[in-house]
Formats: structure tokens, C-alpha cells, sequence
């Protein structure tokens, strides 16, 4: 039995443990609506944005005003 | 377009009490619940019978989740306007939800006076919104 | 350093020439080591993995399998490999000695030997051996505590997940109501008032009773459900709970029919066995349509009384009688109460603990649709095997 291996293994299991508390993270309502928000001022994977996305006239108009 | 007809909503929760109270704050928003659906399968098809303008969807239901609901909503519907309204807010799940096109995810033990706040505001997001795209569209 | 522990450590000593082995035993039992001897490589090998010494002392040059090809060979399997091996050589020319370390020799001691150099380096390599042992032991320990760790906290995340779903949403909905009622007064018709005020009662009545059933699964999950046994009549216990029931069951135009033998006086909690009783009763009244029969049995068979609540319920699926088997599950069954009533889950749960803890069990018969009979068994005499 490798006794420092042993350790160092419980460790990372601690590790993702940790790791895998976090994930499960509860948030508050302002957390969420913040989220949202952050969401809605990046490009969203909806089937309008994908239109625009295509839509060169409207990307050059941002780009250069 | 008529704006002179009242919102017509969908409440999908598997908990009556959830349902009577989410009915009395959505009624007096001047909200109309045309339909109610107490778990994820029910609410599927209530919806495309219904064709609601809102649907506020709970997420830990029997058979089928909320987010598999939102989800089938979705796919059918890119532009409907679903809330989230549930306990369930690991970040996993609002993350999945918002990705699936949820217009907002309100926490249930959110207190009625800031749930009704938020309701309206995501309405009148969702319906300026749409305006804008039918001004595009003309 | 770790003290010497009481079971002493075994050295092996293997030489061909038993004179060495004389000496060294000579040398090495006063240092309180438990010494064994081999005079053959091929001896060794095979006595090794059986005595497990914690040190072995090696002759390198020995007719047969000489020092070098044993320490190879004791290498390779798993029972010998992290026995720490130290040769006893005459060559002290660096091949030799690092042919030695090649093939996973520690150290190794000249001939002749040097008697306080052969004392102190046997004593260094002995006590790096026991702070392995130690090391070993406290890993094994830290692992077995860790275990129990782990199935503590996930006891305590399957309350923490009841408390968060279950607790949550009906407080919030009570909070929400409060919050209409104690507003205009004039937007709420005196229906609707009441609509609100029966709601709350209702919640906060299920939510009494989820914390006291996770109370009492808490109790029984730490082992301490400690039975206050009574010798008492058990027929008269089952009647009376009958009774109390039967309101339920008026509600629901549900029948209750009794088939109940005298038992004879026995030992048992009465608090605990009224609340399997009422659980049982419960249930079935709960789970039943209206109008339906219920059918209360009870008598003695094989020195153990047996009570069954036997109903025309939605029955269980295979898959609910599986849960039913595991141990604390929460039953989230399939069927739900008829009449609204509400469900904990945790019910069965605690009716299987307190029946385990009575040296008695719950058993289920069941078809999908046709109902379910649960009974429980309590031995006439109680044996002190309980939680």
C-alpha cells in the first residue's frame, strides 16, 4: 500500500467534492436576475440572433458606426 | 395585433397551493389564467391547446420536469414567453433554463409584491420586444 | 517516534551458514525482536509471504537461489514486495552493492559484523518500518472514519433536500397568502379569506408533520430509538386506533371492516406501535378512492402476532415494492392520496424501523390496481436483539 498515493487520491476526492458542492450553489434572486441580465448582453443562441448573426448590414452597422 | 384582450396564462405547478395563490397574484396583474396544469406532461399539451401568451412553469414535477417542458415549449415555439418559477436554484438548472429560452426564472419564496413586479416586467419586455421585431418586419 | 508496540517486530534471517545466524540472533534478540530463520533463499520464499516479517535480513552468497535472485523474487509478489530487505554481504565492491539496491535491497551489513553498526542500522530501518505500519493504520482509520462521514452527511443532505423542496414551498406559499390577507382588504372576497386561512392551516399542518416524522427518522437513523416496552394488549391498542381512524374514513365513505383475535399480553412500545397503526390505517384511508372497504386483521401465527391493513387502493407497481425493501428510502410512491391529503413519504419508513427495533417486520403484498396489505409482525416473546 502506497500510503502518500492514498493521501493524495482523498485529496482531489475532497477536491471534487468541494468542486461538486459549488455546482449545486443555490442562488438568490438577485444572483439570477444578474445572470439574466449578463445573458441578454451576450448573443443568445435564439433563432432571431442566429438572423441577425447572418445578416451582414446589421454587424457592419455596429461595427463601424 | 389586440392588446384589448387580457394576457392569457398557463400555471404549470404540481402543488394546488402554489396554483390557487400564483392565481390570485396573476388575476389581479389583470393576467387571465386560461389554463392549469399540475405536472410536465398535462402542461405540454395544455399549451399547444391553449396557446397561452404566458406560461409560468414550475420545476420539480413528476414525470416530466419543468425544464424538459420549457424545453419542448421551445421547440415548437421559439417566441413564447416562459417564466421559471420554482425552489429549485442550483446554478446548473437557472443556467440550463435561461439557455433554453426562459424570459426570466423568479425564486418561489420571492415575496408577492417583487414577483408581481417582475411578472409585469417581463411581460412588458417580451411585448416591446415584439413590437420592435414587427417594426423590422415592416 | 512511535513506541516500541507490544507485538514485537519480526525480523527473518536467511543465511546458509547457521553460525551467522547464531550471531545475529544473539545480537538481535536483546533489541526485543522476534526473530525466525531460514537457510535457504528457496525457504524464504516460500515461508515469507506466510510469516510476513516486518524486516528480512538476506545472505547474498547462498548455494541455490543466491541472496540477489530472492530479493528479485519477494520484489514481485504483492505479500513480500514492501518488506523492506537489507543483505548481509562480505563483498563490499560497489557492483555488489549496487546489484543489491537494483534488485530492491534497502541496505545491506558486512562480514564480519560489526555488532553496534549491525544494532543501529537494524534499529533505523525497523522504526522507518513502524512509521510505515503507523502511517498504514492511520490511513485505514482516517478511510473508515471518512466512510462514516460520508454516509452521515448524506443522511444529513437527504434532510437538508427534504427541508429545502418539501418545507420551502409550502412556507413560501403560507408566507404568500399572509402577504394577500394582509393586504387591501377590499380586493379579497370573504370566500377567498377563507380559501386562504384553510390553506395555510392545511400547510403548516403537513409541514408539523414532515418535521416531526424527520425528527423521528433522525432518532431512528442514530440508533436511538428507544423502546419504553410495556406488557399490554395489542388487540385493545389495534381497536382503539381503529376508532380514532375511523373519523378519516367516515369522510371518505370508507368501510372499515375488523377481523380482530384476542392477542395475548405483550411486550411492546405502545407509542411507537400506535403510530405504525395509524400509519398503516392512514395510508390505506389516504390512498383509497371513496366509498371503498378497508380490512383490519390481526391474530397469531408462529409466535408472532400479525396485524394487516388490507385496502382496495391503487396497489403498487414493482418498482414501489422494490423501494419499499431498501433501507431509510423515502417512498415518494406513485399512487397519490385521493382526496388531497398529503403524503410525507417518510411514513413506511418509520413503521419498518420501529417493527426492526420490536424484533418484528413490515411486509407488503400488492397488484397494481387491485390494492396492497401491509402487515407487520411483532414476536409474542421480545427478545433483546432491538436498535
Amino acid at each position: 500500500m502506497n500510503t502518500r498515493y492514498d493521501l493524495q487520491t482523498m485529496l482531489e476526492e475532497l477536491d471534487e467534492d468541494i468542486a461538486g458542492f459549488d455546482r449545486t450553489k443555490k442562488l438568490s434572486q438577485d444572483d439570477i436576475q444578474r445572470r439574466i441580465q449578463a445573458k441578454r448582453a451576450k448573443p443568445q443562441p435564439h433563432a432571431n440572433n442566429t438572423q441577425l448573426r447572418v445578416d451582414s448590414p446589421f454587424t457592419h452597422d455596429q461595427e463601424s458606426p | 395585433m389586440s392588446t384589448s384582450n387580457k394576457p392569457r396564462v398557463l400555471l404549470v405547478d404540481d402543488e394546488d397551493h402554489v396554483r390557487t395563490l400564483m392565481k390570485v397574484v396573476v388575476s389581479a396583474l389583470g393576467f387571465d389564467v386560461v389554463a392549469e396544469a399540475s405536472n410536465g406532461q398535462r402542461a405540454l399539451s395544455m399549451f399547444h391547446d391553449t396557446q397561452p401568451d404566458i406560461t409560468i412553469l414550475d420545476m420539480n414535477m413528476p414525470i416530466t420536469t419543468g425544464d424538459e417542458v420549457l424545453q419542448g415549449i421551445m421547440s415548437t415555439n421559439p417566441q413564447a414567453l416562459v417564466i421559471m418559477l420554482t425552489s429549485v436554484v442550483d446554478v446548473q438548472s437557472v443556467e440550463r433554463c435561461l439557455d433554453l429560452g426562459a424570459a426570466n426564472y423568479i425564486r418561489k419564496d420571492t415575496p408577492i409584491a417583487e414577483m408581481k413586479t417582475c411578472l409585469l416586467e417581463t411581460w412588458n419586455a417580451h411585448t416591446t420586444a415584439h413590437e420592435e421585431t414587427h417594426e423590422h418586419a415592416v | 517516534m512511535p513506541d516500541m508496540p507490544n507485538d514485537a517486530m519480526t525480523i527473518m534471517i536467511v543465511d546458509d551458514a547457521q553460525l551467522n545466524i547464531d550471531i545475529l540472533r544473539k545480537v538481535l534478540t536483546p533489541e526485543g525482536y522476534l526473530i525466525v530463520t531460514e537457510t535457504s533463499g528457496g525457504a524464504a520464499l516460500e515461508s515469507a509471504p506466510r510469516l510476513k516479517p516486518d524486516l528480512i535480513l538476506l545472505d547474498v552468497m547462498m548455494p541455490g537461489i543466491n541472496g540477489f535472485e530472492t530479493c528479485r523474487r519477494l520484489k514481485q509478489h504483492e505479500a513480500t514486495r514492501d518488506i523492506p530487505v537489507i543483505f548481509i554481504t562480505a563483498k563490499t565492491d560497489t557492483t555488489a552493492i549496487l546489484e543489491g539496491f537494483k534488485v530492491g535491497g534497502l541496505d545491506y551489513i558486512r562480514k564480519p559484523f560489526e555488532f553496534d553498526e549491525v544494532r543501529v542500522r537494524l534499529r533505523t530501518h525497523i522504526q522507518a518500518q513502524m512509521l510505515l505500519r503507523n502511517n498504514i493504520r492511520l490511513v485505514e482509520e482516517l478511510e473508515t472514519k471518512n466512510q462514516r462521514l460520508e454516509d452521515i452527511n448524506a443522511l444529513k443532505n437527504k434532510f437538508l433536500g427534504i427541508a429545502a423542496h418539501d418545507l420551502r414551498n409550502p412556507l413560501s406559499s403560507i408566507r404568500g397568502f399572509s402577504e394577500l390577507l394582509m393586504g387591501d382588504e377590499s380586493e379579497l372576497s370573504s370566500e377567498q379569506r377563507n380559501e386562504f386561512l384553510k390553506t395555510i392551516y392545511n400547510l403548516s399542518d403537513y409541514m408539523l408533520i414532515l418535521v416531526n416524522d424527520m425528527l423521528d427518522i433522525a432518532v431512528i437513523e442514530n440508533g436511538g430509538l428507544n423502546l419504553r416496552l410495556v406488557a399490554s394488549s395489542l388487540t385493545q391498542l389495534i381497536n382503539e386506533r381503529v376508532r380514532v381512524n375511523q373519523l378519516m374514513a367516515n369522510g371518505k365513505h370508507i368501510h372499515i371492516h375488523t377481523e380482530i383475535s384476542d392477542t395475548p399480553e405483550m411486550q411492546f412500545d405502545t407509542y411507537r406501535i400506535s403510530q405504525v397503526l395509524d400509519n398503516l390505517l392512514g395510508n390505506a384511508i389516504k390512498f383509497s378512492p371513496c366509498g371503498k372497504n378497508l380490512w383490519v386483521s390481526a391474530g397469531v401465527r408462529d409466535s408472532m402476532a400479525h396485524v394487516s391493513v388490507q385496502d382496495e387502493g391503487p396497489g403498487l407497481t414493482d418498482e414501489d415494492q422494490t423501494k419499499l425493501e431498501g433501507d431509510f428510502q423515502r417512498l415518494l410512491l406513485s399512487p397519490a392520496p385521493t382526496a388531497g391529503e398529503k403524503s410525507t413519504g417518510l411514513g413506511l419508513a418509520i413503521v419498518k424501523s420501529i417493527m426492526k427495533a420490536h424484533g418484528g417486520e413490515l411486509n407488503v403484498v400488492s397488484q397494481l390496481g387491485r390494492g396492497s396489505t401491509f402487515t407487520v409482525t411483532l414476536p409474542l416473546e421480545h427478545a433483546d436483539e432491538h436498535v
